[in-house]
């Protein structure tokens, strides 16, 4: 068995799994989410739910409508709040952060454990080698009252990365050539483990960007092999026995940066194909790049030349630990001084649901996971998906910039 | 579907490329309300917001490439049912999508290079595992007895409940 077989089958309290096998395996721990709670809250009414398998492993999070726009979306809060009071569970209020950075600085993602949570993205707990997995309402309030969760045994694929990235390309680059090479199909329904020289010794900060871009490769989960602070996990490569068909070698020597066109994920282009054209707005932040490292250098450019006049930059730290950290290092003081917005900590602008929202005709830059058109709330938007250090610079720009522009910069 | 069937019918609508679940349902309507048929009145706002006002009770949509990746939003599924959707014919589906779907007791029926016009009726047999399009048949893959269990049980949390009540 390998690495996600091993983990359902201890879950699961059976010698082996094999794949294609449907097994109901114990939860260890659940989190939910605020836009997703007050549908958690109907449900349980609806179905005359009463208790739930243990409050002290259910976490609320509210992260998606930190500052709320309007008086239905406030309600909607309220009743999230209320329903985390009345089963006791533990609450994350608004300005904790994201749930999947908060979750990975709690030790909620143990290696070899098993986690439900009521966001698409919940599959960041890779990066520890636990099986984290987005599921939709109704399955997490069936894990929140059984403690159990039913899964297909996945059948695993490996992304091998062989050669050495350029000096300005991240793992933000890595994941989006990734998906504009193969697209989603050998990755969709299965689980993606990440191996190769580049990929091993990644910082946590890494490789939760990369275990948190699974989901938009398709995959049920994505898996990081060991690197600093992490060295008690397992090895990741496919060996002498994986079915060749499984193993997706990437050629990442000289990797440029990649920017997502709009308005699909697996639209990425190097960015001297789009570099030069215009930059409305950026957001930096989300669970996907709104950790310390990305925001640290998204800081250092910044530092180097402000936000240009024509440009609306929004930074949004992903939990109060980054902020506080950020406080204490000067990037706050950075990025105010350079003419950016920091918001409290949460999802940002990444879907909508809170501002800022671009305007009609807008480009822009952001390093979250999605471009879908209408994602950030305006469907009239353009929206680019990139690294932290790509849209900080372009930030300065006003425009893409180029990998020339990075290097210079980098100097 | 009603319980206890195995079968559904209705007349299809295309919808093309990728869907994702921002494309059935914005974030933001998720956000502001819990009534799915409020919700219903949103789909496909961004993506086709004309395909809204075409739909009729009982129609299936067929979609030619990956149906609703992206978010884990299960309200992209109980709007589409608010709006009457009755299945979704897709080469493949985003995977939290497809579970939700089968939780809430809409048939995601996973199968490629099926071709139809808008508005010829699509006769699905989920136990045999028959798509019959016009006086076309096509197989499709057998629904797995659990997710067949589901529907016809009502949905994953009505069949839980009842298993909370015997239990209890």
């Amino acid at each position: 068995m390998n690495l996600v077989e091993r983990i359902i089958a201890r879950a699961a309290g059976v010698e082996a799994v094999e794949p294609g096998e449907i097994v109901v395996v114990d939860v260890d721990r659940v989190y939910l989410q605020d836009g997703n709670t007050p549908t958690v809250k109907r449900l349980f009414e609806q179905h005359g739910f009463e208790r739930v398998f243990d409050p002290e492993r259910i976490g609320v999070f509210f992260d998606h409508a930190v500052l709320a726009p309007d008086a239905a979306m406030a309600e909607r809060l309220r009743e999230a709040r209320a329903f985390a009071a009345e089963y006791g569970l533990r609450v994350f209020p608004p300005g904790r952060g994201i749930s999947h950075v908060v979750a990975m600085e709690e030790g909620w993602f143990e290696p070899g454990g098993v986690v439900v949570g009521s966001d698409s993205h919940t599959c960041t707990g890779g990066a520890l080698q636990c099986l984290a997995l987005g599921m939709g309402a109704s399955d997490v309030v069936a894990a929140m009252i059984s403690g159990e969760t039913w899964i297909k045994v996945p059948e695993t694929t490996w992304i091998k990365i062989v050669g050495t990235p350029s000096a300005v390309a991240r793992p933000k680059d890595l994941a989006l050539a990734v998906l504009a090479e193969f697209g989603s199909d050998p990755f969709l329904y299965r689980a993606v483990h990440w191996c190769g020289s580049s990929i091993e010794g990644l910082s946590s900060d890494e490789s939760a960007t990369l275990a948190n871009l699974g989901v938009e490769l398709g995959a049920k989960c994505a898996f990081l092999p060991p690197g600093p602070g992490r060295e008690a996990l397992e090895s990741i490569d496919p060996g002498a026995d994986a079915p060749l068909a499984r193993v997706h070698l990437f050629d990442a020597e000289g990797l440029p940066p990649f920017i997502a066109l709009p308005h699909l994920p697996s639209g990425g282009v190097p960015l001297d194909e789009c570099a030069g054209e215009r930059v409305d707005q950026v957001f930096i932040g989300s669970c996907t790049n709104g950790r310390l490292e990305d925001l640290r250098e998204a800081a250092r450019m910044l530092r180097d030349e402000p936000v240009a006049s024509s440009v609306q930059c929004t930074v949004t730290p992903g939990s109060d630990r980054v902020y506080r950290q950020l406080l204490a290092e000067g990037e706050i003081d950075a990025f105010v001084a350079a003419g950016a917005l920091v918001t409290p900590p949460g999802c940002g602008s990444c879907t909508g649901t809170q501002g800022p929202i671009p305007a009609g005709g807008d480009r822009v830059i952001a390093t979250s996971s999605r471009n879908f058109r209408g994602r950030m709330g305006n469907p009239d938007a353009s929206i680019f998906l990139a690294s932290p250090l790509v849209a900080a610079r372009a930030a300065a720009l006003g425009r893409i910039p180029s990998v020339d522009d990075l290097l210079l910069a980098d100097d | 579907m009603t319980d206890g069937a195995a079968s559904v019918r209705g007349q299809i609508r295309l919808v093309h490329g990728v869907v994702s679940t921002d494309d059935i349902l914005p974030a933001r309507h998720k956000h502001r309300t819990v009534d799915p048929n409020e919700m219903g009145r949103w789909i496909f706002e961004h993506y086709d917001p004309e395909l809204r006002s075409r739909l009729t009770r009982g129609d299936g949509l067929l979609a030619d490439d990956t149906f609703g990746i992206g978010s884990s939003r299960e309200q992209a599924v109980s709007a589409l049912l608010s709006a009457g959707v009755s299945f979704v014919i897709a080469p493949c589906f985003g995977r939290i999508f497809f579970r939700n779907a089968w939780n809430l007791g809409l048939p995601a029926i996973e199968v490629d290079g099926i071709s139809a016009t808008e508005g010829e009726i699509a006769q699905i047999d989920l136990a045999a595992g028959s798509l019959t399009i016009s006086a076309t048949r096509h197989r499709i893959a057998r629904v797995h007895p659990r997710l067949l269990n589901r529907l016809q049980g009502g949905g994953l949390l009505q069949v839980l409940a009842r298993e909370h009540l015997t239990a209890n």
